[in-house]
């Protein structure tokens, strides 16, 4: 099974939203649409210096909403809502918290008050360039050697990896179970998701490309025997 | 398989994902709650917001990526380098870190053409091409491209001849894929910078090819 999240190759999502002027793709869109974009998109930048959660546990927060809102909800809503979720199971802010917030949403009584006690971890404005350009690299020293070589013929296995959560996060997406392709990279050591998602540690993996000719995975289609799909799998999403 | 732990069942973790309901409902409204609290609970400061905002608008965007294939049509031994250690050699103009810890760059030929994904969520270059347009993160491109990317590109006006082969990468992983177009006919005489006038967002991408000098 998987989660609403896990879409390549659904049918039924009509053509791409695109702006057009003439029958031509125009590509002006500003970086944030809405001031509350730009607000939402920092905000969650931002928290994660003192929430302390892996980019991973970030996404199968925004995978875990429920299917009904993750549909409807733009991209920033979605955001938004995984950022509060996980700040109330970090234990940062609380049930009553949000209640009290709401109500004085509600009332267009929102006020920001003079803090005195900042987290020691939050992240200062000074500290904003160098925290973004040093990033949260994922490679990750191995140990044992590559079970696979570029060039193997390797298989997906055809259920959901994730050895530790019934439901967890995993990184093998649907289409892909099952199915047979070639090896044409080898990224050596890098964090599992599936367990770095649920505070598991890095566990390590040797990640590789792998290569699917889109016939094994759509069936005959049209266009070019040889169109082909690649997807960074780790070691044990593969036989 | 015995210490399985099942995430569905266990009532207090499944309650996890649905707190964000007790919060207002109008987007733009449940945005300045969650502000105003993470403000006031010092988790958060304004200053910081501010900067990453103004980051993301004014500093690190497409024309980084631009710059970077720029380069690589001039300078042989620059392209080799990209293409061998393209994390390695973007650094060599300083763009690194968040989102391109770990960059492979794809090269376009006349018998190839590589495009770029992301099923799962929205895993996108940053510091080359800054935060994603958002038809890439749309549940039309991302359900499509791997299923019919001649169909989706269509609509993007890029028509590919049959004879060249479609790479489609869905970045599963925290490798980060940037494509490497081919330089446009017709442009010998131009420099560098000129040239980089002609890289667009989408040739970066996948979904556009570079503009033709007027």
């Amino acid at each position: 099974m998987t989660r609403i999240h896990d879409m390549g190759g659904r049918f039924g999502d009509g053509p791409i939203p695109l702006k057009k002027i003439d029958g031509k793709v125009v590509d002006d869109e500003p970086v944030f649409k809405t001031d509350w974009h730009a607000k939402a998109f920092a905000i969650t930048v931002a928290s994660a210096s003192v929430g302390k959660w892996s980019i991973d546990k970030g996404r199968f927060f925004r995978e875990s909403l429920p299917p009904k809102d993750y549909a409807k909800f733009d991209y920033y809503e979605k955001w938004s809502s995984a950022l509060i979720n996980l700040l109330v199971e970090r234990g940062l802010i609380n049930k009553n918290d949000l209640i009290e917030i709401t109500k004085k949403a509600k009332e267009d009584n929102l006020q920001v008050s003079q803090v005195t006690d900042e987290h020691q971890d939050v992240l200062k404005a000074k500290d904003v360039a160098i925290t973004l350009g040093r990033g949260g690299p994922s490679a990750r020293e191995v140990i044992h050697s590559p079970k696979f070589k570029v060039g193997q013929e390797v298989r997906t296995i055809n259920y959901s990896p994730n050895k530790n959560i019934i439901g967890g996060h995993t990184r093998l997406p649907i289409y892909a179970r099952g199915k047979k392709g070639k090896v044409i990279l080898h990224h050596k050591g890098h964090v599992l998701p599936d367990a770095s998602a649920h505070d598991l540690g890095d566990s390590p993996e040797h990640l590789y490309t792998v290569e699917f000719l889109s016939t094994e995975l759509w069936g005959d289609k049209d266009g070019n025997q040889k169109d082909s799909i690649c997807i960074d799998l780790w070691e044990s999403y593969l036989i | 398989m015995s210490d399985k732990k099942n995430v569905e069942h266990n009532h207090d973790e499944h309650h996890h994902y649905h707190n964000h309901s007790l919060l207002p409902e109008e987007p733009e409204l449940r945005v300045k709650a969650i502000e105003t609290l993470l403000l006031n609970k010092g988790i958060i400061n304004s200053d910081t917001v501010n900067e990453l905002i103004d980051t993301y608008e004014n500093k690190i965007g497409p024309r980084n990526g631009a710059k970077v294939v720029a380069k690589a049509w001039v300078d042989p031994e620059y392209k080799k380098r990209l293409l061998e250690n393209a994390t390695k050699a973007i650094e060599e103009l300083s763009y690194t870190g968040r989102q391109g810890e770990h960059m492979v760059v794809v090269e376009n030929t006349p018998k190839l053409h590589n495009v770029v994904v992301c099923t799962l969520c929205s895993c996108y270059p940053w510091p080359v091409l800054g935060i994603p347009p958002t038809w890439y993160k749309s549940d039309e491109y991302r359900s499509r491209t791997v299923r019919e990317p001649r169909k989706v590109l269509q609509e993007f006006g890029l028509e590919l001849d049959l004879n060249t082969q479609i790479k489609v990468w869905d970045s599963t992983s925290e490798m980060r894929y940037l494509v490497l177009p081919m330089r446009p006919a017709g442009t010998e005489h131009l420099s560098e910078n000129e040239l980089e006038g002609l890289v667009t967002r989408n040739s970066m991408i996948g979904t556009g090819l570079p503009e033709t000098p007027k």
